[in-house]
């Protein structure tokens, strides 16, 4: 073999690995607009994070079978196999809320934790798991202003159900936030669902009175006392 | 042309003889049929069960038989001295080199393709759907698989069958790490560390782009573009470690 004609082989052969530079940063840029990028993970296993993934998932379920009642430490211990489960598979949806609805009562912050990873990596996350987070705040945190802001999350869903709206409304009053709890209500109370309108209207007596009541602010005052007269 | 094809038929028909072929396509096929009995321990979860170790089974088998086919072509013809028949005609070393590598990568995707063709019916025996989504993950498991005869036919150009087989595994190893090199070298101190390990990472095949195992199992959408780029990729690649093949093995001396 001619060396001139190696020479060029060689040449040829960086050429195409120095093309591939910019076309291994094209894929990565690719995954990261579908949401499918390869994030650090502790302890790879080689492109089978999947597989990985179910046999975890059906040893914790297992765990979970033997435990009677779930106390401080089985809530950690179930906290950290999801958290792995979910390290290695951040699409299993399911693995996310089964982990954190059952550590919601022992520990709810932990509860939370997951349902922010489960937001975090799944764009198109739907309007449960952000409903499940909004309930934990509300009911097992007393977060009501968190809890608010998850049922925002889950109301802007396509086809979520009107509940949501109406939980916000209930968070935001809870959180004191009576000015915004009476937008929120207002807008209920003038929506078609006939269910949210008897509800919203029952909340926004109580929750103008309570402005009449508490609030120096007079604009918002005068607002309660429009509603008021409105309503009744 | 036709030279390269009749040597790809003669490989092919080496390597279809082999027993621990047809063992492992059986093997994988076995495993996802018998996932379908998991649905009890995996409170409701037994169709991503299924499709797991049907994607990830099928990528083992690809893999296994891919070194496999790729790290034993070359030797055997050297080994039974078939070679020197072969170079003694007018049949130039790339074209022997290709026809190995065409019969090798022929052998493998027929492989694929037979475990994925019964993956699917099982997955729809199962679902009751047909489930074309899964052949996504599967077009780049046969990419993958000719990247990794590629790289097998490689250092089977200059080691024994044995040591190719081992050196391209932990090429496999080492590709389905490599995309975590720019994150440690993002932590690395000196500008040598970052260096050698940014090097590394653009040598060794980045294989995590072959893998969308995960979001097919989910149902999620994988773009065609990240496929296509995907091929792109893996047609370059194999075509780099051919490339470096023929340059070593037209320095051989057979006689």
């Amino acid at each position: 073999m001619k060396s001139s004609e190696r020479l060029v082989q060689i040449i040829v052969a960086i050429m195409l690995l120095v093309g591939l530079m910019p076309l291994g940063n094209t894929l990565n840029n690719i995954k990261e607009d579908a949401g499918l990028a390869d994030r650090f993970i502790q302890r790879p296993v080689l492109g089978f994070d999947s597989i990985a993934s179910d046999v975890l998932w059906v040893k914790t379920i297992q765990y979970m079978a033997g435990v009677k009642k779930i106390d401080v430490k089985s809530a950690n211990i179930i906290y950290e196999m999801f958290e792995r489960i979910t390290d290695l598979d951040p699409l299993f949806t399911t693995a996310y809320t089964f982990g954190a609805l059952a550590v919601s009562n022992k520990s709810p912050a932990k509860a939370l934790t997951l349902f922010d990873k489960a937001i975090a990596h799944n764009p198109d996350i739907g309007w449960r798991i952000p409903m499940f987070a909004g309930v934990v705040s509300m009911h097992n945190m007393k977060n009501y202003d968190k809890s608010a802001e998850y049922f925002a999350l889950a109301s802007k869903v396509k086809d979520s159900p009107m509940l949501l709206k109406r939980m916000r409304a209930l968070a935001k009053s809870r959180a004191g936030d009576l000015g915004t709890a009476l937008i929120l209500w207002e807008s209920l109370y003038n929506s078609s669902d006939s269910v949210s309108v008897q509800i919203a209207r029952r909340e926004l007596v109580r929750v103008a009175a309570e402005i009449l009541k508490t609030s120096t602010d007079n604009k918002l005052r005068n607002k309660a006392d429009r509603i008021i007269k409105e309503i009744l | 042309m036709n030279i390269i094809l009749t040597i790809a038929q003669g490989a092919y028909q080496k390597v279809i003889k082999s027993k621990i072929l047809y063992v492992i396509v059986v093997f994988c096929l076995l495993a996802i049929a018998y996932s379908t009995l998991y649905s009890a321990v995996t409170a409701g979860e037994e169709t991503k069960l299924m499709k797991d170790i049907g994607l990830a089974g099928i990528a083992v088998a690809a893999m296994l038989i891919s070194i496999m086919v790729g790290s034993t072509a070359i030797p055997t013809e050297i080994e039974s001295r078939t070679i020197q028949t072969l170079i003694s005609k007018p049949v130039r070393k790339h074209e022997f080199i290709l026809g190995q590598f065409l019969g090798a990568v022929y052998v493998a995707l027929l492989s694929i393709a037979i475990m994925a063709i019964g993956f699917i019916i099982i997955l729809a025996i199962k679902t009751h759907a047909l489930n074309l989504v899964m052949f996504r993950p599967l077009i780049l498991v046969c990419f993958e698989a000719i990247v990794l005869v590629a790289v097998s036919v490689l250092f089977s150009t200059f080691c024994s069958s044995m040591v190719s087989s081992i050196l391209a595994i932990v090429v496999y190893i080492a590709g389905h790490l490599s995309y975590q090199i720019p994150f440690l070298v993002e932590k690395a101190g000196n500008a040598v560390t970052k260096f050698a390990g940014l090097l590394l990472y653009y040598i060794l095949p980045n294989l995590q782009y072959f893998n969308v195992k995960a979001p097919a199992a989910h149902g999620i959408y994988v773009p065609w573009g990240l496929i296509f780029g995907v091929i792109l990729y893996g047609v370059i690649y194999a075509a780099i470690m051919l490339l470096v093949s023929l340059v070593i093995f037209k320095n051989k001396d057979f006689a």
